[in-house]
């Protein structure tokens, strides 16, 4: 089913204000200047944006494009794995409260995959990186590729499955 | 603001409009000019400079002064400021705080279910073990802790209807059985050995026959058949009918056939063969009393 982008964003905003924060943080760790941010809008473009000077390392690069995958995640798991057993496990009645976390949960692992033009710094950087004999780089491309297949599929809900399967689907490994 | 001398048209220009194209400095004017009248102009080698005394996000002119370096550009106070308020808004940390205290909140307000989950396991454990009194209890300290729990009442049903089954406490066994909604086969089974029982303790012998052979026909095994025989011993106790006598005793002697390994199995015989001999109807308990080694004909 299509839903435009605006709606999603409007009902999954805190994804994507931490998806941007993700990206502020590690900026802030590899110490790379932050030019401007936008934690949230509704343009047709995107959702949200953080524009920083332009690395030199590859590192940079690679960690602040992979932020939102590993903070997003861990969050969702974290708001998540509490409420698996109330909600599914034990099919507790009325409960509003785990209702917002698994809203919360859900909303936050959706944005966690890196956007197209995240892979595309990392792509990039990689290509650069190739060139000056770094070999190792190469070990991201298959990940590149999967980012940009994950985001074609988002037409199919692949954000939503994915949030699903890291809230609910460990918890569900681990309370058997 | 500082200014530099073009090389091409020698006036003095704002450095922000001035390039360094092989070292000779040339104004941006005069590089438009060259482009256009079809000059070829070594972009390819030109280097420009930032006048660190022009803020280069809004422009601001600070005279003399030099500004700081924010990603190698000159930036004034109130474009710092500005980012820095872009970077965190008033309302992120109060965001960030209320995502933190759900994460802390959800597991404090939920701790119960991780401790019924754990408990679950227990009771598990002790069913697997034997121990339906224990797994009984777990389940009577779960309900405690979660009481809205549809499955835990039927977990809490079952087990209870099992424990009060052990120990002939079967009205409240079937009380509890009769709870369960979701029938099963061996919920099925269950009931039909607590209406047994019940009928045994209400004398409704015909009844607890109906039900003995009801189970007999899920369950062949000798426990099973000695039910049937225990009914119509009491049928034969009560009636004074031939017919139920030389039915418990064919099956009594078949259950034997079937099984006498287990001293279980030998109690209730020799139990069922004093029913039948002498025509008392007594209790497990009475039985017990009055004969603590078994009956012997």
């Amino acid at each position: 089913m299509f839903i435009p982008g605006q709606i999603i964003t409007a009902f999954t905003f805190p994804g994507v204000i931490v998806h941007e924060y993700a990206h502020v943080l590690f900026c802030k760790w590899r110490k790379i200047e932050i030019l401007d941010v936008s934690y949230l809008n509704f343009s047709n473009d995107n959702s949200g944006y953080v524009i920083h000077e332009k690395t030199e390392k590859f590192a940079d690069t690679f960690w602040v494009s992979m932020g939102p995958f590993i903070v997003n995640s861990i969050l969702c798991f974290l708001l998540c794995f509490s409420v698996y057993l109330p909600l599914s496990y034990f099919d507790i009645p009325n409960q509003l409260y785990n209702f917002f976390l698994a809203w919360l949960g859900i909303s936050i692992g959706m944005h966690a995959i890196p956007s197209n033009q995240d892979v595309s710094n990392v792509y990039n950087a990689a290509k650069e990186e190739l060139g000056k004999g770094n070999y190792l780089v190469v070990l991201c491309y298959p990940m590149v590729l999967a980012v940009y297949i994950f985001n074609f599929l988002r037409f199919f809900w692949i954000d939503l499955i994915y949030a699903l399967a890291v809230g609910f689907g460990i918890a569900s490994l681990y309370f058997k | 603001m500082q200014y530099r001398k073009c090389f091409s048209c020698g006036e003095d220009k704002p450095q922000n409009d001035i390039l360094a194209i092989n070292r000779e400095l040339i104004c941006a004017d005069c590089v438009d000019k060259k482009v256009m009248s079809g000059e070829s102009v070594d972009m390819n080698n030109a280097v420009f400079e930032f006048d660190s005394t022009v803020c280069s996000f809004c422009g601001h002119d600070a005279g003399e002064l030099d500004l700081p370096l924010k990603a190698s550009r000159p930036i004034c106070d109130d474009c710092t400021n500005s980012i820095e308020r872009k970077i965190s808004p008033a309302w992120l940390s109060p965001f960030l705080f209320l995502i933190g205290f759900s994460i802390v909140g959800g597991i404090v307000f939920n701790w119960k279910y991780f401790e019924g989950y754990f408990i679950l396991n227990k009771v598990v454990e002790n069913y697997v073990l034997g121990d339906i009194e224990s797994a009984y209890r777990e389940t009577e300290q779960l309900i405690a802790k979660i009481p809205d729990s549809k499955d835990l009442k039927f977990v809490n049903n079952y087990y209870g209807g099992m424990y009060f089954l052990s120990v002939d406490s079967s009205k409240k066994a079937l009380e509890m059985l009769n709870e369960i909604q979701e029938p099963d086969d061996f919920l099925v089974y269950l009931k039909n050995n607590a209406r047994l029982s019940v009928a045994f303790d209400d004398k409704e012998y015909q009844t607890m026959l109906y039900y003995a052979e009801e189970i007999y026909k899920t369950d062949s095994s000798a426990s099973a058949l000695l039910s049937v025989a225990s009914a119509n011993a009491c049928l034969y106790a009560t009636t004074n009918d031939e017919k139920h006598r030389k039915l418990a005793e064919t099956q009594l002697s078949e259950a034997l056939l079937l099984d006498d390994s287990s001293k279980s199995l030998q109690h209730y015989a020799s139990k069922i063969e004093h029913r039948i001999a002498t025509k008392r109807i007594l209790t497990e308990e009475q039985y017990v009393k009055e004969f603590p080694n078994d009956w012997k004909k």
